[in-house]
């Protein structure tokens, strides 16, 4: 399953794309938009400039009878303001240029007589009008580098201004989006902090229209769930008083019966006492690992006394002394299920045909403890052992037969361990290595699982 | 001990009679609270209470009876075993609290422990002069020798052992060593409580004159 896409990374990347099509298209437009209405006002100053001008020429010069002069004339109109960047000439029918500006080329800005607006191709906007009646031409010019420049300010301005407003947004945004952002954790953590079984707790209301239906979906989950939970807990109280009072019952009868009968019928009500408790321990693991709310009591358990506990018909047990006569290890773990799992290891190994196990404990550095079992039965293939490895790595338990390495697994899973399976010596035999975390918590005691067909089952327990 | 159970379960409260009462205690069984209620204002040693019971819970009635005053060791046999099923347990009432299914010998076990805590006893033996008794292991001993007991004399002793430095009358006796259901001679306690000076020493068990018999610990 890919992962989730991130909310905030692809609202990022929207303002991202926004910020810079804003950034290409806003500018754009802005300098289209000023380089025309600028274009505008300088031809209209040159409009303006070219009637007032040659209105002054048509009083002042006799038009014609002026000798010629190579160049032209200059005329230097009074106040030099506008130092090169504004020039006009006075161009005669065959294109000579009788009269011009200080500024002004000496040669005609037009190659021919043109009226109206043009770009000279010396780097003049150029306005034409025709003045008096012998074909003269009165050009009234602006450089194209003033324009230029003037556009370039003006768009330079338009852009930082722009930008800054761009800038403002982004971050505004961003903080906003945070903000809003914000409000989903915290939603989190009230729900993290809520617990449905709790009359007393309520979801608390959350502050953004949006995140109610999210809300209300949480708590109606809550609700529905609480009600499974208390039914479950009702259930699994009135199951576990009829099933575990007859049980008690039945020891003390036995107890008792024990100490009231001929001696030589000791051995068997032994024995079938000895059966009672082990079903017993069965039935308190199963109520433990299989219902809602249960938790591990963790306890040091004496691995050896919780041995002597539990003989098993035709088996001999041993327990591994520590190396170098060390003290035993004594592992923190819930001692009612550590004795279910090896009752069960043990009553596989003799099912299976064992008749000598080895039982050892270790401390691993800080990380828990490992306690194996290690019989002398015939054991199983590797294909088979790494078959029944990876069914209980998936905890698919579909695939096993029996309850005992369920079980053993289920409680290992519940002191946050593992179960290893491995041969018990290179002839035969099989070592079962069951890990249990340091005061760490189960990841959960119960699961909900989805069973593969029964077509697909292999009998792992019965080798 | 004189024990009052009360548990339900015929196989399971028969078992615990009769594995107690093995153990040389002194077994009142009830089904019921109503029964119960009848027989808990008897001098009990310790109260056997299942929670689960056909006409109420085992819990309330200890609560009621803690409200009441009542001060007699009361252990919980129940079959519920979560956490907070053992600190509401806890919290009701109950000195000890124990999960079914247990074995008996757990039960007999935790119920001496129970007593030489509420006797203030916490040791395995008591010192009481020149004798000692230890519970567990149900000795005594007399200027350092063992002294062998009759249940009815342990029981006896055990009964005045548990109340060391109180009066306990006659009639109490009576009741924690010969129980509700034994038909005996009126002079029988005079007999064991002869025999327990007899084995014992005559200084050993005081009698305050018509109010009943104590034993007083040492200093």
């Amino acid at each position: 399953m890919s992962a989730p896409v991130s909310i905030r990374r692809r609202m990022l990347a929207a303002l991202l794309w926004v910020s810079v099509v804003w950034g290409v298209v806003a500018p754009l437009i802005v300098v289209l938009t000023i380089r025309h209405e600028i274009n505008e006002l300088l031809d209209d100053t040159l409009r303006a400039s070219a009637e007032a001008l040659s209105g002054v020429l048509k009083g002042t010069l006799p038009l014609g009878s002026l000798p010629h002069v190579p160049g032209g004339a200059t005329i230097s109109p009074a106040g030099d303001y506008v130092r090169g960047r504004f020039a006009w000439q006075l161009v005669s029918p065959d294109a000579e240029v009788e009269f011009h500006s200080p500024h002004a080329p000496e040669t005609s800005l037009m190659p021919t007589p043109s009226i109206g607006f043009a770009d000279s191709a010396l780097g003049w906007r150029v306005l034409g009008v025709a003045i008096g009646e012998q074909g003269h031409v009165l050009y009234v010019a602006q450089t194209l580098d003033e324009r230029t420049e003037a556009l370039r300010d003006a768009a330079l301005n338009t852009m930082m201004a722009s930008l800054s407003v761009w800038a403002v947004c982004v971050v505004g945004l961003l903080r906003r989006m945070r903000s809003e952002l914000a409000q989903i954790d915290r939603l989190v953590v009230d729900v993290q902090a809520h617990d449905p079984l709790d009359p007393t707790k309520t979801l608390p209301p959350v502050t953004r229209e949006e995140l109610r239906p999210i809300r209300d979906a949480i708590d109606d989950l809550g609700a529905r769930l609480a009600v499974r939970v208390r039914n479950e807990r009702a259930f699994t109280a009135h199951a576990a008083h009829a099933l575990r009072t007859p049980l008690a019952g039945m020891d003390a009868q036995l107890a008792v019966a024990l100490r009231e009968c001929a001696p030589e019928q000791q051995p068997r009500l032994q024995r079938v006492r000895e059966a009672a408790r082990r079903f017993a321990r069965v039935v308190s693991a199963l109520l433990t690992l299989f219902r809602s709310g249960a938790e591990l009591h963790r306890q040091p358990v004496d691995v050896a006394a919780l041995l002597a506990r539990m003989p098993v018909a035709g088996l001999e047990v041993r327990l591994t002394e520590p190396p170098g006569g060390d003290s035993p290890v004594v592992p923190k773990a819930d001692p009612d299920l550590l004795a279910a799992a090896l009752a069960n290891l043990l009553d596989n190994a003799v099912r299976h045909g064992a008749r000598s196990v080895e039982v050892g404990v270790d401390a691993l550095s800080a990380s828990g403890w490992r306690l194996w079992v290690s019989d002398d039965g015939p054991g199983l293939t590797t294909e088979m052992l790494e078959r029944l490895q990876a069914t209980l790595d998936h905890e698919d338990y579909s695939m096993l037969s029996g309850l005992g390495l369920i079980l053993t697994d289920l409680i290992a899973r519940a002191h946050g361990g593992r179960l290893r399976l491995d041969h018990a010596q290179p002839g035969g035999g099989l070592r079962v290595e069951m890990t249990l975390a340091r005061d760490r918590p189960a990841a959960r005691l119960t699961r909900a699982r989805t069973s593969p067909p029964p077509a697909a089952s292999a009998r792992g327990e019965g080798r | 001990m004189h024990l009052l159970l009360l548990e339900d379960d015929p196989t399971l409260g028969e078992g615990l009679r009769d594995y107690l009462r093995s153990e040389g205690h002194v077994v009142d069984w009830c089904v019921r609270l109503n029964e119960a209620a009848v027989l808990v204002n008897e001098p009990y040693d310790a109260l056997l209470i299942d929670w689960q019971l056909p006409d109420g819970s085992g819990l309330d009635w200890l609560r009621r009876l803690r409200q009441r005053g009542l001060t007699t060791p009361a252990l919980m046999l129940t079959a519920r075993d979560l956490l907070s099923d053992r600190v509401q347990g806890l919290d009701a009432g109950a000195d000890d609290y124990l999960v079914k299914p247990f074995e008996p010998e757990e039960l007999a076990a935790r119920l001496r422990a129970v007593c030489r805590r509420t006797a203030g006893t916490g040791g395995e033996r008591i010192e009481f002069g020149a004798v000692q008794v230890d519970l567990t292991a149900k000795a005594v001993w007399h200027q350092q020798v063992r002294v062998e007991l009759t249940a009815r004399e342990w029981a006896l002793l055990e009964a005045l052992v548990l109340r060391a430095g109180r009066i306990v009358s006659r009639n109490d006796l009576d009741m924690l060593v010969i129980g509700q259901d034994a038909e005996v001679s009126s002079n029988v306690l005079e007999v064991h409580i002869s025999n327990l000076r007899r084995k014992l020493g005559r200084t050993f068990i005081e009698t305050v004159r018509g109010l009943g018999y104590r034993v007083m610990p040492c200093a």
